[in-house]
């Protein structure tokens, strides 16, 4: 199987893991990766015209190649699939577009989660028979943040207040998914430019929610959700004390594991290392 | 009684498209809202202030502090989007004061990554706006005394 790949910044972010992995996971299960040219897509989606030359310009360089694009981070999902919808929905907005990109855009180019690939294109019980590495009932939190599920007229991935997929995913790697009350709360994303304060309570609220439902560790799809609950646990510590050192993983990085790829997972960019706790949980 | 419906009113209205007037101030949106608690004024109460007093916003730190993170959309029985409206007002905002609402510092751009600062940049800054197009700016500033320099640019 053939997939257009777009990793946008994120190997130029501070945490790489969610897409370093992506090649050998590729390799492993049997797909080919073609990957389209990193142009910008902007990360947060506006309904201003000028911010949506991005995200259509990186879905025009998909549609030179294919008619289908798969991504792992989750604002880019986010932005390109909003995108998508409005080209469809606001015809003034589409001229205005392609008479600046010299080059018409309808929003046909389909636009795929890495999760959502897994589901119907490959399926989590296919995916279980492929797992190597079994994680044996590891206790582990998934959290959706905002972007994978909301708007749900646009995105549509899962029921926007009580999804599955994340659940679905971890329960086909071995894991024991742990429901717990904060999984579709938003983290404050990038308030951290105007209000740390905001960032700080709600990663907190976040990962105690977590530990109190029981889970030893989080999983995440979204590069910000991963920047304000792992870097920022250091600032959450100096001012809650009840918080104890949680691993927060993406899901590739997890994914990984499990088709036991051992280089290359991105483990020493964190700021809660979770190797001494994956050692320690898969040797037992 | 009869709504004050003042130009501003029908402004953000038409620029965010959505029916202010049908909200029945149930209250989900800020109870849902994960950052209600930090907010000056509550999603519930802009979207009343549209319609009664709609000059109080433009002075908010509300509106600066919406994280667009929908849960108030998905939550709304009335289906108004709260979020578009908040960017409404960022935006007429942004394009009354000309200029942006966070300063790019050295320790911001140290301590945030990537993602965020873009979405920083689209969220708080007023380049995006359509006065500040880049080549209706680049043509203002490459007057007729100008272009020789961009002549010489171009070449070397």
């Amino acid at each position: 199987m053939k997939i257009l790949y777009y990793s946008g910044c994120l190997p130029h972010s501070k945490t790489t893991g969610l897409t370093l992995p992506m090649p050998l996971i590729a390799r492993a299960l049997g797909i080919e990766l073609v990957e389209i040219p990193n142009t910008c897509c902007g990360a947060f989606f506006t309904r201003n015209v000028i911010d949506m030359y991005g995200p259509v310009r990186v879905l025009l360089n998909a549609r030179k190649i294919g008619s289908e694009v798969v991504t792992t981070c989750a604002l880019c999902y986010n932005v390109l699939k909003q995108t998508n919808s409005t080209v469809k929905a606001d015809a003034k907005k589409r001229s205005e577009i392609s008479a600046f990109l010299n080059e018409d855009y309808s929003g046909e180019v389909k636009v795929y989660h890495f999760l959502e690939f897994i589901r119907d294109k490959i399926g989590f019980d296919k995916l279980s028979d492929l797992v190597k590495v079994n994680f044996r009932g590891l206790r582990i939190a998934p959290y959706y943040g905002c972007l994978l599920l909301r708007p749900y007229e646009e995105i549509r991935l899962d029921n926007p207040e009580n999804p599955t997929i994340f659940e679905d995913f971890l329960a086909s790697l071995g894991c024991e998914p742990i429901d717990f009350p904060y999984k579709i709360e938003c983290c404050g994303s990038y308030l951290g430019a105007v209000s740390l304060d905001a960032v700080i309570e709600h990663s907190y609220a976040i990962i105690r929610s977590a530990l109190k439902s029981g889970a030893e560790a989080i999983a995440t799809a979204c590069p910000l959700c991963h920047f304000n609950l792992d870097q920022m646990q250091g600032r959450i510590k100096e001012r809650y004390r009840d918080v104890s050192d949680t691993p927060i993983l993406y899901f590739t990085q997890l994914l990984a594991i499990s088709l036991d790829i051992k280089e290359a997972l991105g483990f020493e960019q964190h700021y809660i290392d979770p190797r001494p706790w994956l050692m320690k949980k898969l040797s037992t | 009684m009869m709504l004050a419906e003042t130009d501003l009113t029908k402004k953000i209205v038409e620029m965010s498209g959505q029916n202010v007037f049908s909200c029945n101030l149930c209250g989900k949106c800020t109870a849902g809202c994960p950052i209600s608690d930090v907010m000056d004024i509550k999603p519930h109460q802009v979207v009343r202030l549209v319609q009664v007093k709609p000059e109080v916003l433009l002075e908010s730190k509300a509106i600066w502090l919406c994280a667009c993170c929908l849960t108030c959309v998905s939550r709304c029985p009335k289906m108004i989007d709260i979020a578009k409206i908040m960017e409404a007002y960022r935006i007429l905002v942004l394009s009354l004061r000309k200029e942006d609402f966070v300063e790019y510092s050295p320790e911001l751009s140290s301590l945030l990554p990537v993602q965020a600062l873009v979405a920083v940049r689209s969220k708080y800054s007023m380049i995006h706006l359509p006065s500040y197009h880049p080549i209706i700016r680049l043509k203002k500033y490459f007057t007729r005394e100008r272009l020789p320099m961009l002549m010489r640019g171009m070449r070397t």
